[in-house]
């Protein structure tokens, strides 16, 4: 066995690495070390896309958040990007496509954005839909006609309801907004609000699974925690995607090394090989 | 007598047809005053079967948990029958505290924030080391020329999510950003085309009864 493979084995062990990556983290919570940052087009296409909005236009944002989505995917950046929009004195109609979501942005409403303290009244600068089920017809459904739901997520009929009087289909919206789901679901939304009824559309889910649409469907998006950091950065309402992408100067270091190591080790054991093998011979 | 396949398989897929045609058109087509609003009210009534299938799948599971729940009886506790209690107990807590306080209700958004929550971030938190520190170290082992080139674009992409890395060397970033808005893109979009063709020859296979898959399978079960 090689001194590397020797090192490898010995000390790059699971437990070893879990124990070593969370003393670094718990460190790097304790005492963040905040690098230079740019911003990249995307993003500022993002935020232009709703620095254009009036005071008083409405944003429809999609969302399926469910089970998973909010502990994993950005909870505090929605909050920065929800926060901002509120700043803007914009309305906000969330449509919810999984069960879970209409109680989830509720609570998201409440416990994070805050949006009493901005003034933000139910009913008036923001509503929840109810689950709308079908994932795609649903999101078509909604586009064709956003009185569709009948009723918002405490069954008030969406006719009493102020900040439905004036948008019957998604195109009486200023901008529409997705999120969440994954790769299957953000085609959905551009297919059918975007491309359907010709809305504006910014992604908040990743570059990715709407790069062919980016730039004539979609007008801004946020690259997965790139973006959302840069978001963040950049409007200074501050979430976690900052410090969680700072991280990355170390933890994408942390990967290359052990990439680095793991090739050297696979070389020089089949360094070691050939020599056995020629010995031998 | 109707044949078993032409009322479990070609009539479905005549109606499936139909509805499809409607809503293509719709889609592709300038918008007609006969054709939309039929649209619509297929879509409409898509969201609503949806419903009535999520309620089932739903109904099926909670089933299957209380046929084992009270299988346990005579075949004993095991993990299974633990997993199954525990299934059953959140049912019946969530329940009650969302008919308790009514829609849009506190409780039920409570236990789900602040335990499901911290259970999922805990989760993460034991599953990302390994994906993000252990995985590379497995997968991009340079073994052959492909493997070298994977390696190498994930290397050039990996340089543009280290902001202090794009913020010294700037060129990072713009051949991170090539990357993705050209060859990734490329693939994407062969993937998409792929596809969307062999969607449609499925589809064709299917409507002239070529197509053996499930529901041919089903039929003549």
């Amino acid at each position: 066995m090689t001194a590397v493979e020797n090192f490898v084995t010995t000390w790059l062990t699971p437990k070893k690495m879990a124990v070593f990556f969370t003393i670094l983290t718990i460190l790097y919570m304790l005492f963040p070390v905040m690098l230079p940052m740019k911003v990249s087009s995307w993003t500022t296409d993002y935020i232009a896309e709703i620095d254009r909005l009036e005071p008083g236009d409405v944003v429809v944002w999609g969302h399926n958040w469910g089970d998973l989505i909010p502990a994993r995917s950005g909870l505090t950046f929605n909050t920065a990007v929800m926060q901002y929009l509120m700043s803007k004195q914009l309305k906000i109609i969330f449509v919810c496509f999984s069960p879970a979501t209409p109680s989830n942005m509720y609570t998201f409403m409440h416990d994070y954005a805050k949006s009493e303290d901005y003034g933000y009244v139910y009913g008036v600068d923001w509503v929840v839909t109810p689950f709308i089920s079908g994932e795609e017809s649903g999101i078509a459904a909604v586009g064709d006609d956003m009185w569709y739901p009948k009723v918002d997520m405490f069954g008030t009929p969406i006719s009493e309801i102020p900040i439905y009087q004036d948008i019957h289909v998604i195109s009486d919206a200023q901008l529409t907004m997705c999120d969440g789901g994954g790769f299957s679901w953000q085609p959905m939304y551009v297919r059918q609000w975007a491309i359907r009824h010709k809305m504006r559309m910014v992604n908040n889910y990743g570059f990715q699974v709407i790069a062919i649409y980016y730039g004539i469907y979609v007008q801004g998006c946020l690259d997965r925690t790139r973006g959302q950091a840069e978001f963040e950065y950049a409007t200074d309402f501050q979430g976690e995607e900052v410090l969680r992408f700072q991280f990355r100067n170390i933890g994408a270091s942390l990967v290359f090394l052990s990439v680095a190591l793991g090739n050297i080790a696979l070389y020089s054991k089949k360094k070691e090989e050939r020599d056995t093998v020629g010995v031998v011979a | 007598m109707m044949s078993t396949r032409i009322y479990r398989r070609q009539i479905p897929i005549f109606v499936v047809s139909f509805f499809m045609a409607v809503l293509l058109i719709d889609y592709y087509a300038p918008k007609l005053p006969i054709i939309s609003p039929v649209s619509s009210t297929f879509l409409a009534w898509g969201a609503m079967i949806a419903l009535i299938q999520l309620s089932f799948g739903y109904l099926t599971l909670l089933r299957m948990h209380v046929e084992r729940a009270s299988r346990a009886q005579s075949e004993g506790f095991n993990q299974r029958t633990f997993k199954t209690i525990i299934v059953l107990a959140t049912f019946v807590i969530m329940t009650v505290i969302g008919i308790y306080e009514g829609r849009g209700n506190a409780g039920p958004s409570f236990l789900f924030w602040y335990s499901n929550l911290v259970a999922m971030a805990g989760v993460g938190t034991v599953l990302e080391w390994i994906s993000h520190y252990s995985s590379p170290a497995r997968m991009f082992k340079i073994t052959s020329l492909e493997s070298g080139a994977m390696f190498l674009t994930w290397l050039l992409v990996c340089f543009r999510e280290m902001p202090t890395v794009v913020v010294l060397f700037p060129f990072t970033e713009s051949i991170g950003d090539w990357i993705m808005k050209t060859p990734y893109m490329a693939s994407n979009r062969g993937v998409m085309i792929a596809a969307g063709i062999g969607i449609v020859i499925l589809a064709v296979r299917a409507l002239v009864g070529k197509e053996p898959g499930l529901v041919e399978m089903e039929v003549t079960k």
